[in-house]
């Protein structure tokens, strides 16, 4: 066994590496290229007052659309949400998967880059990531740990998704017993949706459903430019901090 | 090398933007997270596993512990991307380590015949096939303890699991190298 170990010390001494590979100063480059170090929600606030106006007024026809569009979710008895994001009361069906559909995997860098360097810092580097689901949308996922538990039905601790804000890509149908609470991620207006499983539905750009699923406690906001919408099994305060950490 | 109060200072620049603290906390450790990524991931994509889990960490570096120890912190996420990648590619690629088996071949002070040295070569080979053979989980702990020498508290910070586990991971990762090794006629 002392041979054994010996040789493998011996071999780790001569593990070679590209003589001139520098990832260091790659990464440095990179960063210094397209980056910032990481932007939490109250440092978006720049970009939300440069597209207020448009994003707004694509949001105004993109409501109308969706609300003149036929859709499955009945009785509507009001209406929240973020740009990006509509939030509407009504009858969730009990028996859709709660297996994440996020799209295809991509690499965790490329949706950094996408996500325009908006990550949550107080849950560390992400994981995995992927695209598509929402359409043009981007999500980061944190694999579950001893301090970060599963989604429900999954194996994963949190995933943050960031899509375009121009246009409703995302529905949420929430039951009675979900609470909707409004709150401040930072300086946007956001909500909380949490206790009982609610309803997320991708939406076409026509407004009818493209798939469904539940969700657990669900975090959303926007900066206008973009929303973001943070789901795990984190309670409120726990979520707002893991998004502001470092902020 | 920088001291610990110099390493906290660079944090907590780099914490507050300044990708230069950066830039300089990553040369201080980039020949260590290069060693890990081949280690863990292979030779060949090792640099750019370390230079993307470089750019990860620059984002997450608001969930960094104050005061706490840069370099495990930091090796942590090289081992994740690499074995993230390794899993990503799943059978479409082996783990392939590369030697530089000249050198490795020869022992301090001597000049072995070349026939002694073929041996020595081989010898060294089967080895590293032995550890490839390994199921990850143990081959990843028998690499960061014996092929990179990192102490157990530091495989285990790498590695994202507890001490003990560490320990009967790599007295087993020995073993059964040492059974697939006796099985071709090396003990």
């Amino acid at each position: 066994m002392d041979d054994l170990i010996r040789t493998l010390a011996d071999l780790g001494r001569h593990l070679e590496l590209p003589a001139d590979g520098d990832p260091a100063a790659a990464a440095a480059a990179r960063i210094r290229a397209h980056r910032r170090p990481f932007v939490s929600a109250s440092e978006t606030n720049e970009r939300r007052t440069r597209t207020r106006v448009l994003a707004a007024a694509a949001v105004v026809v993109a409501l109308a659309l969706v609300l003149a569009a036929p859709g499955p979710r009945g009785a509507v008895a009001r209406l929240l949400g973020v740009d990006g994001i509509e939030i509407t009361r009504g009858e969730v069906d009990p028996t859709l998967s709660r297996a994440l559909d996020l799209g295809r995997p991509i690499p965790v860098v490329t949706a950094l880059d996408d996500a325009g360097g908006v990550t949550v810092p107080g849950l560390g580097p992400p994981d995995g990531a992927y695209a598509g689901r929402p359409r043009d949308g981007v999500s980061l996922v944190w694999a579950a740990t001893e301090d970060l538990p599963a989604i429900a039905g999954t194996d994963t601790g949190a995933v943050l998704t960031v899509f375009p804000a121009d246009a409703i890509r995302i529905g949420k149908v929430a039951a009675g017993r979900t609470g909707v609470t409004e709150v401040r991620v930072g300086d946007h207006r956001g909500y909380w949706i949490g206790g009982e499983p609610h309803e997320v539905v991708y939406e076409a750009p026509d407004g009818r459903t493209t798939s469904a699923r539940l969700a657990g406690n669900t975090l959303i906001w926007s900066d206008g430019e973009r929303a973001y919408r943070l789901e795990s099994a984190l309670d409120r305060a726990d979520a707002l901090a893991a998004v502001s950490a470092g902020g | 090398m920088a001291t610990p109060s110099d390493e906290h200072d660079l944090v907590d620049r780099a914490r507050g933007g300044d990708v230069d603290a950066y830039a300089a906390l990553l040369a201080a450790h980039q020949g260590a997270a290069r060693r890990l990524a081949a280690a863990l991931g292979g030779s060949g994509d090792a640099d750019e596993v370390t230079q993307d889990a470089f750019i990860k960490a620059w984002y997450g570096l608001a969930g960094f512990r104050e005061g706490g120890a840069f370099r495990p912190w930091l090796l942590r996420i090289v081992a994740n991307e690499a074995r993230n990648r390794r899993r990503a590619a799943g059978r479409r690629a082996g783990y392939e380590l590369r030697f530089a088996t000249d050198r490795a071949a020869a022992q301090p002070g001597t000049a072995p015949s070349p026939e002694a040295a073929v041996l020595l070569t081989e010898s060294r080979r089967s080895v590293v096939d032995a550890l490839a053979a390994l199921p990850e989980g143990l081959r990843d702990v028998v690499a960061c303890r014996h092929l990179l020498d990192l102490d157990e508290r530091e495989t285990a910070a790498v590695l994202s699991l507890p001490r003990g586990t560490v320990k009967s991971r790599t007295s087993r990762g020995l073993r059964r190298m040492a059974r697939t090794l006796e099985g071709e006629g090396r003990g």
